[in-house]
């Protein structure tokens, strides 16, 4: 690291350490505060002068809000589907027989590798293709939306949850067999709480962005809060007062959500929590 | 009828010819170590017994019934043979009454009542009454491998193996498990210990199984062996070990 060690004595070294760590810190303070400070001048800039909030009130609802529901809507349901369908992808990556692992891993490597919006197209507009008459199901771009970010995050929390369980000694698989106990039995009681445990992290972060790519629905003619910002600014020519409200939406679900994952992971760890015999 | 057969086992891992033409047998209510160099096989061994590893050729018996048979119901076998590992394994998110109830109930189908009382009662016998609702990681190296003696005991198994089970263990440690195995050993308990501790061996074995390079080249009493092992390869080793 250091070049000049040659010429420098151990107690110069500390010493010349100490005041670097020192400048260091103090160079940190200084950069994130100005940081902060622009930051909060610009914010300060745009909520006193550039929102309208006469429009922001009249936009708020009903267009608004039914566009936030919607995303929370399908945000919950497609959560819990790419959960559960992670587990199956996960167990199925991780399992002994072959042609089951390829498998998992093939679907992995296709919903990590292509596009969400691909996938998306592919769903809402080439599977329609596939029906000589007209297509059975009415409003599909809700089915296809879920559809898609249910296949696309399971390939995701799969993949987490594949590092969860591989990340668990072999020695435990081995105890709970040995006790006469099934390969499911063992998953369930031993194998998986330890690696949801690990995985928690990674799942939970995925979640986060499946959040994210509900912006993505806008090509699917769903109203999502990207679909209402630009509904509104296309109608009043404001930008910052969507945008705000848009900024807020995302944040008022991430944070929460962020928080819930803290959350169970803390209660997972069996270190913070009394025996419950 | 001895209570656990091997015949004519072999077991490679890959190219490695781990255990070679193994012939052994262990009666009921024996307790017969097994010794020998590290890389002999005597692990492996045990872990065949289970099935955690799978043999070539050959076969192993539980009271006659083939275990390594491929139709054999091997979660039915698990059950009436007790495993202790080297390296405990107990379950990280259970506490130790957690850890010894589960198969029970599970497995057996036992209420939770009653796994939870039996798994008390194993408790106290291991000398950790009062840990019941400790976790593992708040346990030491002994206690915790002493949960895991009490885990397996929880099956009621036939026969238990432990696979070094001291040798992870801090030296001050290694005591209290040895005193829980041969408290087990005098009440009956058919055991195959494979260990390192020649002064157990001596005390509590009834037969000692010397394994070298896959194949067991002596088995005697512990007095014959430790006083004058009749094979060279017996003898190169107990010098080794003075």
């Amino acid at each position: 690291m250091a070049t000049d060690t040659g010429r420098t004595t151990d107690t110069d070294r500390g010493v010349l350490e100490q005041l670097n760590d020192q400048a260091f810190r103090r160079l940190g303070v200084a950069g994130t505060s100005l940081f902060a400070l622009a930051v909060g001048l610009f914010i300060g800039y745009i909520l006193l002068v550039r929102v309208d909030y006469a429009l922001l009130v009249e936009i708020i609802y009903p267009q608004f809000t039914f566009a936030f529901l919607r995303v929370i809507g399908i945000v919950l349901i497609s959560s819990v589907l790419s959960v559960i369908a992670g587990v199956i992808v996960g167990l199925a990556r991780v399992s002994r027989t072959r042609l089951t692992s390829s498998i998992a891993k093939s679907y992995i490597e296709f919903f990590r590798g292509t596009p969400l919006l691909f996938q998306l197209f592919v769903i809402y507009i080439g599977v329609p293709q596939l029906w000589s008459g007209s297509f059975p199901l009415q409003q599909f771009n809700y089915y296809a939306a879920v559809i898609g970010l249910t296949l696309n995050h399971a390939a995701y929390v799969g993949e987490a949850l594949r590092g969860g369980i591989e990340s668990i000694p072999d020695g435990q698989m081995e105890a709970s067999r040995s006790l006469g106990m099934s390969y499911i039995q063992s998953m369930r009681e031993v194998i998986l709480p330890q690696a949801w445990r690990n995985s928690l992290a990674a799942i939970g972060n995925d979640q986060v962005i499946l959040v994210k790519d509900t912006s993505l629905l806008t090509v699917l003619a769903i109203p999502e809060l990207l679909s209402a910002f630009r509904q509104i600014n296309s109608a009043t020519f404001d930008a910052w007062t969507p945008i705000v409200l848009v900024a807020i939406a995302y944040l008022m679900i991430t944070i929460p959500l962020g928080k819930v994952i803290r959350t169970l992971e803390e209660r997972a760890d069996p270190a913070t929590h009394g025996g419950d015999d | 009828m001895a209570l656990l057969e091997f015949e004519g086992v072999n077991k490679y891992f890959g190219e490695t010819h781990v255990l070679k033409d193994i012939d052994l047998e262990v009666e009921e209510q024996e307790v017969a170590v097994v010794i020998g160099p590290s890389g002999s096989g005597k692990s492996t061994l045990l872990r065949c017994t289970n099935r955690l590893e799978e043999i070539q050729s050959g076969e192993i018996r539980l009271d006659d019934v083939p275990l390594t048979d491929p139709d054999a119901d091997i979660n039915e076998l698990r059950q009436r043979i007790g495993m202790v590992f080297q390296s405990f394994n107990l379950f990280p998110h259970k506490t130790a009454l957690e850890n010894v109830a589960l198969a029970p109930k599970r497995v057996k189908n036992v209420p939770e009542e009653e796994a939870h009382e039996d798994a008390r009662e194993l408790l106290e016998r291991v000398g950790l009454g009062a840990q019941t609702r400790s976790y593992p990681s708040e346990l030491s190296g002994g206690q915790q491998q002493r949960v895991a003696i009490a885990r397996a005991l929880a099956m009621d198994p036939d026969v238990m193996l432990f696979d070094e089970v001291t040798s992870a263990l801090d030296p001050e440690l290694v005591g209290e498990v040895l005193e829980v195995m041969r408290d087990l050993a005098e009440e009956g308990m058919t055991m195959m210990v494979v260990t390192h501790e020649m002064g157990f061996a001596r005390e509590v074995a009834d037969t000692v199984t010397l394994m070298a390079d896959g194949r067991i080249v002596e088995r005697t009493a512990p007095e014959q062996f430790f006083d004058q092992p009749t094979t060279e390869r017996g003898q190169q080793f107990l010098s080794k070990l003075l």
